[in-house]
This record gives structure tokens, sequence and C-alpha cells, in this order.
């Protein structure tokens, strides 16, 4: 009875979500349609008009070749072309120069010879199509229009202000190159080019946001990415109708396979080389214009603990060093509940003397334990808040009071116990281990604690086991989230999970992602030192 | 073949499960009392006479490797009987779910926390395998194959550092037992935990391989009972004759543990164990119970039984017993004859009818 209102509801729905797509139907097809004038003077009031006249529209009519019948406009965004480069390469020959002729006086015949015998600029583009034109105009290039022809010129002058390539200040590496993305969509797909040189490498461009038209470009590596994949995540971009994304983060919800999952399931960098050797692995990369983040696709649970560095340092410290990130994590998530849970319900599991110590310094404290462990946590939130949007020598302070004032004075004037200082200052600090999964660290902690505040070890458990499952249930472009550790590749496992596998032993990929092309090396590369005979025998061909 | 469960698991994945399901429950609550210090030997005894009854089911699973045992109930009995031995089959899955449970707020009440009414350890327990049954199987088997070699790692370290408390005189005098008490005692744990595995008729045909079953059962049983074994060893070199007067002899061994300069207790171990491997065996069993009903019934979709199920697990483990004495009497003297039914005659009958009717045949194209 109760879903008749429901189904009238999703009618209505139904209709109003087909009206508007009518509406933008109809529009698209207006504007398409509209072709350019014959004649100059009507193209730019044309343009013009589309552009409401906006002040750093720059229209520069000029006479051809120094005669005064045949009239040039060039048409640009100040600020967005390379000044110098539309005089040097487009006015000055327009303008002093007469085309060589094919001897036709044909309009568009005429702009032809322009193109092939003036313009001294690389990429050139012929459009007829008003909208094209506009288009063009405001992506930062110079449109040529002359008198007679119904056809433009699109030249490409880019000329923005951008910054410089260099190191990400969020993915600073000890042992590695120094470039990081800049926020210009080009730019960041050479520097990827640069690193990969191969022919397979594919980049496909599509364009997202109605008003912000946003260039995406998809990267991947033709031979060992999966085709579905790529199709997927074709097929999700191009269902995306909204007015704008300018940001990694705003797209990656607009792609993922469970948005509202507290777990990223794609992820990001601002690296090239990580960008590279995810590609090689057989992911897909997203690169949006207008930022320095790349999303990559599938990702797994197990990449938040990878880090450029562990295949830079020697095997061991490097497999050492991502235990360290396994144990940090579990420590942060774990360590507030854990105290919680061994002060309030299991005081046997304290070993004698420091449950002394404990218990003598949670003596007289006003507020149960959990409530201490939330409110700390909390505290640690809001500093943390307050300090990493704020002026560097300011953020300082807010460090000082935090430390100072809360940490110590709380203390001393006996409202919170000393040990849980300890605590929650050392789960902030193994926190930032795994920088990625901070905000799921985070939210991980308060669940537990508030849990181990009920029910001690066994609402941990129950805790840990929901999340577990949670997990285990997620799928990254249909990749298992949990993967290789469930479900198991003892392979995967062992090359880059349990141990990072020296270089020359990471023979394969890992099957889930790179399941189609998975020989990655040959098996015998593994390196010795050359016995005598063969070493002089090099050493002879090389003088 | 039904719509109700798309995933399907691999042959590894299912002995994990299996392993978990046989080990989960009786981890804690060490059946096999009657044997004295020689349970161990009657572990290795019921592992082999469950083997039987293995058999029996994986032989009908193979027959018939698309359907359940409740769908091939239905095929082989046809609409009426058939649909009344599957509900007895549903019905002892629900019970057993009921059961451990009940074990389980037990031993939570009992030892861990006294204070707390024991339907909040039931409703959380239900809620959270609820959960996992509501996505699918193929989310069950991951979990298990996280938390299995958890589990055991810390299982084997328990007995590491017990060594130092073990007496190899408790295992003296070797035999001891006479055989009939040991048989009997070896009969108890056929039926709980090996033979209950029989529930794992109900994801057979989710197998990548369905012909695998019967290896991958086998297999599971066999390393469940070494663990168990192991186990059962561990406790009573430290225990000796007392462990069969503790009510949870796992932790009493536990509780015995002594670390040089470390004045710690390690009861904890056993809790999580206990949980995690209990967490499966409870979600196996309450997937097997929704699963069977959804298919008895003919519904589209799991998702409609999986609250209602678990609410009425909860309230069945609290009505099952007055107290713990009389738990212990049923798995002493009831349950090894109740679980026969379920676990030995349903599925013989039904193979006995299949190969009598000489079913599947090509007609039902199964």
């Amino acid at each position: 009875m109760y879903h008749k209102p429901r189904r009238r509801l999703l009618r209505r729905l139904k209709r109003e979500i087909a009206k508007i797509k009518m509406e933008f139907a109809r529009e698209e097809f207006n504007s398409q349609s509209a072709g350019l004038a014959a004649t100059l003077a009507a193209n730019l009031d044309a343009i013009r008009r589309e552009l409401n006249n906006s002040s750093d529209l720059i229209i520069r009519r000029f006479n051809l070749g120094g005669s005064y019948q045949d009239l040039g406009a060039i048409i640009y965004i100040d600020g967005l072309v390379d000044k110098n480069q539309v005089e040097r390469s487009i006015l000055r020959p327009l303008m002093l120069m007469k085309a060589p002729s094919s001897g036709r006086p044909d309009g568009d015949d005429r702009l032809a010879d322009i193109e092939l015998g003036l313009i001294t600029v690389g990429e050139i583009k012929r459009e007829c199509r008003l909208t094209q034109v506009i288009e063009a105009v405001l992506s930062g290039k110079t449109v040529l229009l002359i008198d007679g022809s119904q056809k433009a010129l699109v030249i490409a002058t880019p000329g923005w202000e951008k910054r410089s390539v260099n190191q990400p200040d969020s993915e600073v590496i000890v042992k590695g190159p120094r470039d990081g993305f800049v926020e210009t969509l080009r730019t960041n797909t050479a520097l990827l080019r640069r690193k990969l040189g191969d022919p397979r490498l594919a980049l496909e461009t599509l364009q997202v946001g109605t008003r912000t038209k946003t260039e995406i470009c998809i990267a991947y590596l033709k031979d060992i990415a999966d085709p579905k994949l790529i199709k997927e995540i074709k097929q999700r971009i191009n269902r995306i109708n909204t007015d704008g994304i300018f940001s990694a983060g705003a797209l990656e919800e607009f792609l993922e396979d469970a948005s509202l999952s507290f777990f990223a399931t794609m992820g990001y960098t601002e690296r090239p080389d990580v960008v590279c050797s995810k590609l090689l692995e057989g992911r897909a990369a997203v690169f949006i214009d207008g930022t320095p983040v790349v999303l990559t696709a599938p990702f797994l649970f197990i990449e938040n603990f990878q880090s450029p560095d562990d295949y830079t340092f020697k095997l061991f410290f490097g497999s050492m060093i991502r235990w360290v990130r396994y144990t940090a994590f579990l420590i942060s998530i774990l360590l507030p509940a854990v105290y919680v849970a061994l002060v309030s319900f299991h005081q046997e599991m304290i070993p004698t003397q420091l449950l002394i110590t404990t218990a003598a310094a949670i003596e007289g404290t006003p507020f149960p334990v959990v409530i201490e462990a939330l409110v700390m946590g909390l505290v640690f939130e809001i500093l943390r808040e307050a300090g990493i949007r704020l002026p560097r020598p300011i953020g300082q302070t807010v460090s000082i009071i935090g430390a100072l004032v809360i940490g110590e004075a709380t203390v001393s004037a006996g409202l919170v116990g000393a040990p849980l200082i300890i605590v929650v200052a050392f789960t902030a600090i193994t926190s930032f281990v795994t920088p990625t999964l901070v905000q799921e660290g985070t939210l991980i902690r308060f669940a537990l604690t508030i849990l181990s505040g009920f029910l001690g070890a066994f609402g941990i458990t129950i805790g840990l086991l929901a999340i577990l499952i949670h997990m285990a249930s997620l799928r990254s472009f249909g990749v298992p989230y949990l993967s290789p550790i469930t479900p198991m590749n003892l392979r995967d496992l062992s090359q880059d999970v349990l141990i990072r596998a020296p270089w020359w032993a990471m023979f394969t990929r890992p099957k889930v992602i790179g399941g189609q092309n998975r020989a990655r090396q040959d098996f015998y590369s593994q390196p010795g030192p050359t016995r005598d005979g063969q070493g002089e025998a090099a050493d002879e061909t090389l003088e | 073949m039904s719509q109700l469960e798309r995933g399907k698991i691999s042959g590894t994945q299912m002995v994990y499960l299996l392993v978990s399901f046989a080990i989960g429950s009786s981890i804690i609550i060490a059946p096999g009392r009657g044997a004295g210090h020689d349970a161990w030997f009657a572990t290795i005894i019921g592992a082999l006479e469950s083997m039987v009854w293995v058999l029996i089911f994986t032989t009908l699973a193979r027959r018939f490797p698309d359907q359940t045992i409740v769908e091939i109930m239905e095929v082989v009995f046809g609409p009426f009987l058939g649909k009344a031995l599957a509900v007895c089959f549903v019905w002892y899955s629900f019970h057993l779910c009921s059961l451990v449970i009940g074990n389980f707020t037990d031993f939570f009440t009992t030892v861990v926390m006294p204070e707390t009414p024991c339907i909040v350890f039931a409703v959380s327990l239900v809620l959270v395998s609820a959960f996992a049954v509501h996505n699918g199987l193929e989310v069950i088997a991951r979990c298990g194959l996280v938390l299995l070699p958890i589990a055991v790692f810390l299982i084997i370290s328990t007995i590491f550092l017990e060594l130092n408390q073990l007496d190899l005189k408790n295992f003296l005098p070797f035999l001891e037992t006479p055989w009939p008490r040991l048989l009997k005692t070896a009969h108890n744990i056929a039926v709980f935990p090996f033979g209950e595995t029989v529930i794992f008729g109900m994801i057979f045909p989710y197998l990548n391989q369905p012909r695998d079953g019967r290896s991958r059962t086998v297999l599971g049983i066999l390393l469940a009972a070494f663990i168990l074994t192991l186990l059962y060893l561990r406790s009573i070199g430290v225990l000796g004759a007392t462990r069969s007067i503790a009510t949870y002899p796992a932790l009493e061994a536990v509780k015995l543990i002594k670390v040089p300069f470390l004045n710690i207790r390690f009861e904890i171990i056993v809790i999580i164990n206990f949980l995690t491997l209990g967490f499966l065996k409870i979600t196996t069993l309450h997937y097997s119970t929704v699963l069977g009903l959804a298919q008895i019934f003919k519904f589209r979709a799991l998702r409609p039984l999986i609250i209602p199920v678990g609410i009425l697990t909860v309230l069945l483990s609290l009505i099952n017993f007055q107290g713990f004495v009389e738990n212990l009497e049923f798995s002493e003297v009831g349950y090894p004859v109740y679980a026969l039914f379920f676990q030995l005659v349903i599925p013989l009958l039904t193979l006995i009818v299949a190969v009598i009717r000489k079913l599947p045949s090509r007609r039902t194209g199964c």
C-alpha cells in the first residue's frame, strides 16, 4: 500500500529528467547548427555577442599583406595566449607579407593559402562552426578570421601563467626523481611521455563538465591494461553530466565503485614516476586539467602501504619499513581502543607494575576512560584541523598551545590521566605514517574506541570483523579491494606485500591487475660477479 | 541454477572456511570430555569416523553438482516430501546456529564480562553475521582467508608459550580409557564438530569446480583434526587430568602461560580466536539457513530473510537451555543421536533414493 505514492513520485521524477534531457539536446542542436557567416563583421559581432563583450576578449582587425581590400581579424583572450608568439608568428607575417597564392580568389582557398604559406605555428586547425570557434578562444587559442571565408583558423598559442615542475610537497621521497605534476594537462602528459617512451602508451582525452569543459585524459598501456577496465572508466566518465569538475576528489566520487564507502577505491599521486610504475603494472591513470593530482585505478588497499622509496632503498630495509607501516596503521586504529578496553575491562592483561602506575594516574580523574579517550581524540583532531590551513608561524603557535596547555595542563589539573596523553600522542604520530589512510584511520579509530568503551575486547573484535567484511566486499573497478591478501595470490603476496622482493625477482605483474600480460621480465636477471674469463673478454672488446 | 547467489568461491577458500567452521566453537568448548587425557586420540578416531558420512554427502553433491542439498531433496523426493525433508535440514542449520550463539553468550557471560546481559553478545554477533551474509558467500569466504591464518598463528604461539608448562607425564598411562568409552567419545567428536560440515552441502554448487567438493572437504577435515589434536595435546599436556573437569579447558590452559619478566595474562588470545572463528561458523550457518529457506520457498532474493532469521536465532539461543549443565548434558547425550539424523540419515536416504530412481536423469539436465 505504502509504495504507491513512491511510485508516483518516481514517475514524476522520470518525467522531469526527460524534460531536462530534451532541453539539453535542443540547446546543443541549436548551437551546433550555427555555422560561420561569410562576412567578417557578422562573425565578429556574433563572437562578441556570445562572449558578452567581455573585457578580456581581444579582437584585432588588420589588413592582409598591406592590401586595403582584404580584411582579417585575430581573436584571443588576454592572458591565455603568448602575446609575443601571436605578434611574431601570426600578426607580423600576415600584415607584412603576401601569401603565395594558388591563384583562386575564393575566400576559403585564401585561408588555406595563409595556413600553408604564412603562419609559423605548429598546431593549427580549420573550424567552421561558431561554437567550436568560441570554445577554442576560451581554451586559450588564437582564432584567425578573414573576410569572405566561412572558415576560421584555430592556432594554438598557449601562454597562460603556470607553476614550474617541482617536487610535490605531499609526496617527498629521499632517493628518487624530484619532478611532480603541475596544473596543466599537457605538461603532465609530457612528463609521463618522458618517462615512458612506449608507443603503446595510449592517451585518450574526454571532456567533462557542461560549463567548466574540463579536459580529462586517460592514460594506459594498451597491451597490459585490461580493455574492460578502460571501457568501464570511459563509460563512467561519459555518464557524468554535471556543470563542473575541477578537482580529482570530485571526479573520484563520480568514478568510484562504492562512493559511499569510507575507503578510497581510487589512488592519487602527484609523481610521474609513481604513475609510470602503476601503468606498467596494468593500471590506468586519469589526468585532470587544472589539478596536479592524478587518479589511478584500480586501487588496492595494499597500495596505501607502498611508497616509491621502498623500491629505491635496499630491499631488506625496504621490506622492514613496509612492516613498520603495517604496524603503525594497526596501532593508529587500535591503540586508544585497546587502552580503553585494558583499563576498563581487562586489567589482568596489563603487567602488574604498569597496572599500579596506571591505576595511580587514573585515580582521581573525573570521567570514565572512554570519555577521556574520545575527548582527547577530538582535541587532537581540532588541533590538526586548526594547524593545517593556517600560515606557518600561527600554525606553530597552535601546536605549542596544544602540546603545552592542553597536554601538560590537563594532566596536572587532574582532568585526564597521563597515560592517555601518551596514547593519544603516539596514535597521532603513527597515523601520519600512512598518509593516504588518515581519513579512514580516524573514522575507524573513533568507532572502535566507542565500541571498546561499551564491550571491551569483544567490541573491538566485533568492530574489526565488521570492517573486514566491508573491505572484503569492496571492489575497485572489478578488482577485489583486499587482493592479493584475499582472494589470495601467493606470488603477488611474496613479491610486493609480505616483503619487497628484489627488482630482478619481480617477474610478474599483479594477477588481478595485469593478468592478461603477466610476464614482466626475464626469469634469470639476477646479477652476480662475472667469472674471470668472461670479464676479461668484455674488457678486451671494450678497448 | 538459482540466482540467489551469483558469487563463486575457490576450493582453497572453501578449505579455509571449512577448517574455521570445524574448529570454530570446539576451540573452546572442547568436546571429548569423556576420554580424559586420551581426548587427542579420540579426536583422530572421530575425524576418521566422520569421513564415512563426509563420503556420503559429497557423493550426493557430486551426483548433483549444480544444486544445493536442499534443492537435491526436492528433486529426489518430489515437491512435498522433499520440501519436508529440506525444512528438517534447514532447521538443523538454524538450530545449530542458535546452539553456537548460545555457547558464545555462555562463555562471555561466565568468563569475560559477567555483568553484561547475554543478549548484547548474541545480538551484536548476529548483526555482524547478518552484515556478512548480506554481502554474500564470496565475502564470507574472503573473511575466512584473513581470519584463519591469524587464529592459527595465535594458536601456535600459545603452544610455544606453554612449552615450559608442558608435562609429558600427563599423557600417561597411554590409552588408559576403556575402548567402549573411547569410541563413544570419538563418536561425539565425529558429530561435533566434524560431522557438522554436512552444512557445506549448501555451498558445494558455488565452488569454481563443484567436483572438487569432496577432496576439499576431506582436506579441510584433516587439517581441522590436526589443529584440534594439537590443541588437545597442549591442554592435556598442561592441565593433565583436570582438563576433563574444566568448563573451558583451552582457557584454563592459556591462563597458565608464564612468560619470564612479563607479568601478563593471555586469555585474550583464546577469546579473540573463539570470536573470529566462531563468527565464521555462525555466519556460515546463518547463510545456509537463509539460503535454504529462500530455496525452499522460492524467494528471489536472500535479503528479506537475513534479519528475521537472525532475530529468531537469537531468541532460540536464549531459550535453548536453562543453564550450562543442561547444555553439557545435551551435547554429551542428546546431540550425538539428534545430529546423526541430519548428518547421516537424511543424506544417506537421499542418496539411496537418488540411486534407485536413477537421478539425475538426462531430462532434468543437471
